[in-house]
């Protein structure tokens, strides 16, 4: 197989265009002609991308057997969005015949220095946020939705860990992340019953091309004195290929605009600023093997993440005044503190079966969380002072997903199961939850009727078993080591289900796309929203399971419209979700009877509706003028009390325009210039004991400066974050209880040099 | 236009909402007149003796219920277990706009002396939290170590110029053994926390290894001068001397002084 790539405008070649093809993955490099060629392709549709700056990427399938020589005409394009190649997960195609949104997150979005956390930068999509604890610990949410309804899906494997808890943070290297989609909406299908609210998909490192090749990048943040550095280094000899990495972070104290915070009536001083113990480190490391051949890869991939976060003094009991007087040492991470460490090792394969393709995930990740505090400060004296190990989860999952994908004609079928086993022990002298054992299996099919070239039907089942054996725990009652209380009883049981989904997407002209998805999902209860019992030092709650909880049910309409021109693009997205009986968190009226701690937070289930719309238009009014507005809103509606429900992000929005400019004649050295602004509306559609939050404005501006050379490049970030120091407080930080500032002006520069 | 119609019925059904806004109740209850025997600081109980508490709760609509907390303020340590920590939880259900807390409380016969948090809540029906009350309850039994100042006069508030030297004169005394002597001189009147600053400007930590140790002179023993220095903030600071005997009984001594 072999071809040319072209500008469409022009006729003109493309050199350095990326041609890609999977199943398998391989791909090559357009010479001075534009040429390329490929050898020993599997024979059969596969698919091929095109890519290259300034172009809008194309995809499209082939059959190796009717077509030998392409001509390929890409057409010119300013939206840096539209150089991508997004696909959508279940067909490996691209999205335009898919019926859910997916949106790729760009390149400069990912690597903006100023962003504190993975999270935090996929925030930037219209109908994504975050919840945070400090600067350190963070998770994703899309459309109102967080927790086990989002699935943070890992180079092929579910990524697992206490992802139901508020203050866990996604436990993903950010330097280690080069290519993500985000699915908006039901995509329970493939992914999994559980992720009713969206996917996170960070996908794996495409294989290298060259022989050797790597990546050094740096990162300096003003206000916390963050430090991080990562490297990226990738051989290919043959069929064999190997990637490995290895970064490093570290933290001090974060600063806030603020002299002093509300806490109960009262004004704690925050000294020089600067809030205690909020310094912490991450290192992470990870080896990707594997070998292509004519008709399979198969990659092995293994990692290891660890972070220390300290938490905020003030923010785990009663914030006092003696324990957040005396800064200390702003680089140490004191107690109270997280320590959290992720292992994983996978293997993933892809083999040409018949007319198809065989892929398949064996993966065992290993989780350790660990929230380490002072005994003395819960009042427990038969505690050691030496032991600081409140509570520790060890979770293990082992997960093997295979799935077969077959094109006939205007056909595509892809089926599959998910098998899950996980165990969980606790340790620890606080209590969460039990001891548990979860085994899950699933099994499902999906299927596309390509009509005509511009419309499509998608449709699928997945039928889900799963089984909880959960132990009873006792527990002392307070100061008393000798008593036992039980805490959590035995939990043996099993459901299933069945989530259905069915979808249209139509494209209007050459312009327009619209898609449509209709799905009735289902989600089985979480162990914690089962058994869990123990109180959350940060919040006063005693949070409490129910095992009686039935799984949620719900029927999910998405609907969307995307846009786009030479110079403009445009996505417009509404939902309408309706829950009969949605599981969440909810005050009970009624006070725990344990010391120490405030009110029951029961799980319950109430009828609940979700609403929402996003929407973002970019234009160019000349190739250097990036100009860019998004909007999101979610409204939440508990349809038997009335309130709404807990974390329900504000409308918020982000404006942004951008720059170029050539820095020399022969336009090798490139510059660009960027101003934002980010807003959130006041948010009062609260539930009951969730206190309302103001709104805020905050404006951010960079500069960018990058160069390419043959075989090599550099390019230097320098990003300032809330420019003007403005206090705000965040609806979803873990801080809003304090009435926190969020963090003030941040200087982030970042470096990197690919070479 | 079918489609029209049916996108615009989805967008107005996006912004209505399904209850009115009068129904929900997100205002939280409020207490108020917290009173140990009437007091509302420097609150002194004895071991083996009830106490009174009252108080007040107000909702916008309807209560649901009070919480008492009474757990320990010793910092820790705890050497002999002879006698126990005071610890005591009380819910009670209360409804209506308006409630009256008056109830006896006992304290243990077996309670050890020192200081106590009181930590008052209240929620009404729906689940709002009110803020809380604490208080500090300083427990004495007879048998734990007194603290007196003879010189200067501490009575009152006490003021002192900065360049000045804060020198203690008196003694700790004790029936059995004396273990331990704090002494710290931070900012902040102990029962205005209002908007304090951050210097400390004294903190000592003094041991009694001894088996023995029934007294302990402030000036012999501790060298008690505590320099007030020149850049000191002007204000309010509390001198606190926290003794502690091998049974786990603490005396405390509280003093505001004045720097000017």
């Amino acid at each position: 197989m072999e071809g040319r790539v072209v500008d469409d405008s022009n006729g003109e070649p493309i050199p350095g265009a990326v041609v890609q093809v999977h199943p398998p993955e391989r791909s090559v490099i357009t010479n001075e002609i534009g040429f390329f060629s490929f050898t020993n392709l599997p024979p059969g549709k596969l698919h091929f991308h095109f890519l290259a700056p300034g172009y809008e990427a194309w995809e499209g399938s082939f059959d190796t057997k009717n077509a030998n020589y392409l001509i390929i005409r890409l057409k010119p394009t300013f939206i840096e969005l539209k150089e991508i190649v997004v696909e959508d997960a279940t067909f490996s195609e691209g999205t335009r015949k898919s019926s859910l949104t997916t949106v790729a997150i760009d390149d400069e979005q990912l690597k903006d220095p100023s962003q504190n956390t993975f999270a935090e930068a996929l925030a930037k999509t219209p109908g994504v946020d975050f919840i945070n604890t400090g600067v350190g610990i963070a998770k994703p949410v899309i459309r109102g939705m967080t927790g086990v309804r989002i699935q943070v899906n890992n180079q092929g494997i579910k990524q697992e860990g206490q992802q139901w808890g508020l203050d866990h943070g996604l436990e993903v290297d950010p330097f280690s992340v080069e290519r993500v989609e985000v699915v908006k909406g039901a995509a329970a299908l493939q992914f999994g019953a559980e992720a009713t609210g969206g996917v996170i998909r960070i996908l794996p490192d495409p294989v290298p091309i060259e022989t050797f090749s790597g990546r050094v990048s740096g990162i300096y943040r003003s206000n916390n004195q963050h430090i991080g550095t990562g490297l990226k280094i990738s051989s290919r000899k043959g069929r064999f290929f190997s990637i490995g990495r290895f970064s490093r972070s570290s933290w001090n104290d974060y600063r806030v605009p603020s002299d002093e915070f509300l806490y109960n009536g009262v004004y704690l001083p925050i000294v020089d600023r600067t809030l205690k113990n909020t310094a912490g480190s991450e290192i992470s490391a990870g080896l990707v093997t594997g070998w292509i051949g004519d008709r399979s890869t198969i990659r092995l991939n293994t990692s290891w993440w660890n972070q220390r976060s300290g938490l905020f003094s003030g923010a785990t009991g009663i914030p006092r005044y003696f324990d957040i007087i005396d800064l200390g040492s702003t680089s140490d991470i004191d107690l109270p503190r997280q320590d959290n460490s992720h292992w994983r090792a996978s293997l993933d394969g892809q083999h040409g079966l018949w007319d198809g393709w065989l892929k398949w995930d064996l993966g065992i990740q290993y989780n350790e969380r660990r929230e380490e505090s002072d005994p003395k400060s819960h009042g427990l004296q038969y505690i050691g002072p030496e032991d600081s190990l409140a509570l520790r989860l060890d979770l293990l999952t082992v997960s093997f997903s295979p799935h077969y994908r077959i094109s006939r004609g205007r056909w595509d079928i892809t089926s599959g199961f998910d098998l899950q086993f996980q165990n969980n022990t606790k340790s620890g002298w606080e209590y969460l939850l039990p001891d548990f054992k979860r085994y899950s299996e699933s099994i499902y099919s999906v299927t596309r009727y390509s009509v005509n070239e511009k419309l499509s039907i998608t449709g699928g089942v997945r039928f889900e078993w799963v089984q909880v054996n959960s132990q009873e725990h006792y527990q002392p009652y307070y100061n008393d080591p000798d008593s036992a209380v039980l805490r959590s009883p035995v939990i043996d049981k099993n459901w299933s289900n069945l989530a259905l989904s069915l979808g249209v997407s139509k494209q209007f002209a050459q312009t327009w796309v619209a898609r449509y998805n209709l799905s009735r999902t289902f989600r089985i209860p979480q162990v914690v929203e089962l058994a869990g019992n123990g109180v959350h030092h940060g919040t006063f709650r005693h949070e409490v399971g129910n095992p009686d909880l039935e799984p949620e049910r719900g029927w999910q309409l998405d609907l969307s419209v995307e846009g786009e021109g030479k110079n403009w693009f445009t996505r417009i997205g509404g939902y309408g979700y309706w829950f009969s009986n949605y599981i969440y968190l909810s005050p009970s009226g009624r006070f725990s009877p344990l010391p120490d701690a405030g009110q029951l937070y029961v799980y319950r289930q109430d009828e609940v509706f979700y609403m929402g719309v996003e929407a973002l238009v970019e234009y160019h009014p000349l190739k250097q003028i990036h100009l860019s507005t998004q909007i999101s809103y979610v409204n939440t509606i508990n349809l038997n009390s009335g309130y709404s429900l807990p974390f329900t992000p504000p409308l918020n929005g982000l404006v942004s325009a951008s720059f170029d400019f050539p820095l020399d004649r022969n336009d090798r050295w490139k510059g660009s210039f960027n101003i934002s602004t980010e807003w959130a509306s006041d948010q009062d559609r609260v539930d009951r004991n969730e206190m309302p939050t103001p709104g805020y404005i905050l404006y951010h501006a960079g500069i960018q400066i990058g160069r390419d050379w043959k075989g090599w490049g550099i390019q230097l970030n320098l990003q300032a974050k809330n420019i003007w120091d403005t206090p705000y407080l965040k609806h979803l930080s873990r801080y809003r209880l304090l009435n926190l500032s969020e963090q003030g002006r941040n200087l982030a520069v970042g470096l990197t040099v690919h070479f | 236009m079918n489609r029209t119609i049916l996108l615009s019925l989805f967008f107005i059904t996006l912004f209505s909402s399904c209850k009115k806004e009068e129904e929900r109740d997100t205002q939280r209850p409020v207490i108020s007149n917290a009173l140990v025997d009437g007091e509302d600081h420097d609150i002194e109980l004895t071991a083996g003796l009830d106490f009174r508490l009252t108080a007040l709760v107000n909702d916008d609509r309807n209560l649901g219920q009070f919480k008492v907390d009474i757990h320990d303020d010793f910092d820790g340590h705890d050497h002999g277990r002879i006698m126990a920590k005071w610890a005591d939880v009380i819910i009670e259900d209360i409804s209506g706009t308006e409630a009256n807390i008056d109830r006896m409380i006992p304290v243990p016969q077996d309670a050890l002396a020192g200081p106590y948090h009181m930590i008052l809540r209240a929620l009404d029906a729906e689940g709002n939290e009110s803020e809380f009350v604490q208080m500090t309850l300083i427990v004495k039994n007879g048998s734990e170590p007194m603290i007196s100042v003879n010189d200067p006069d501490l009575s009152a508030e006490f003021p002192i110029n900065r360049n000045d030297t804060l020198s203690l004169v008196g003694t700790v005394v004790e029936d059995v053994d004396l273990t331990e002597v704090l002494v710290s001189l931070r900012p902040g009147a102990v029962h205005d926390h209002g908007r304090l600053s951050a210097e400390v400007l004294f903190e000592k930590d003094f041991d009694l290894p001894g088996s023995s140790d029934t007294s302990w002179d402030m000036q012999l023993d501790g060298d008690l001068n505590i320099p007030i220095p020149a850049d000191a903030e002007v204000g309010d600071y509390t001198l606190l001397i926290v003794a502690k005997d091998s049974q786990g009984n603490l005396g405390i001594f509280e003093a505001i002084i004045e720097v000017i």
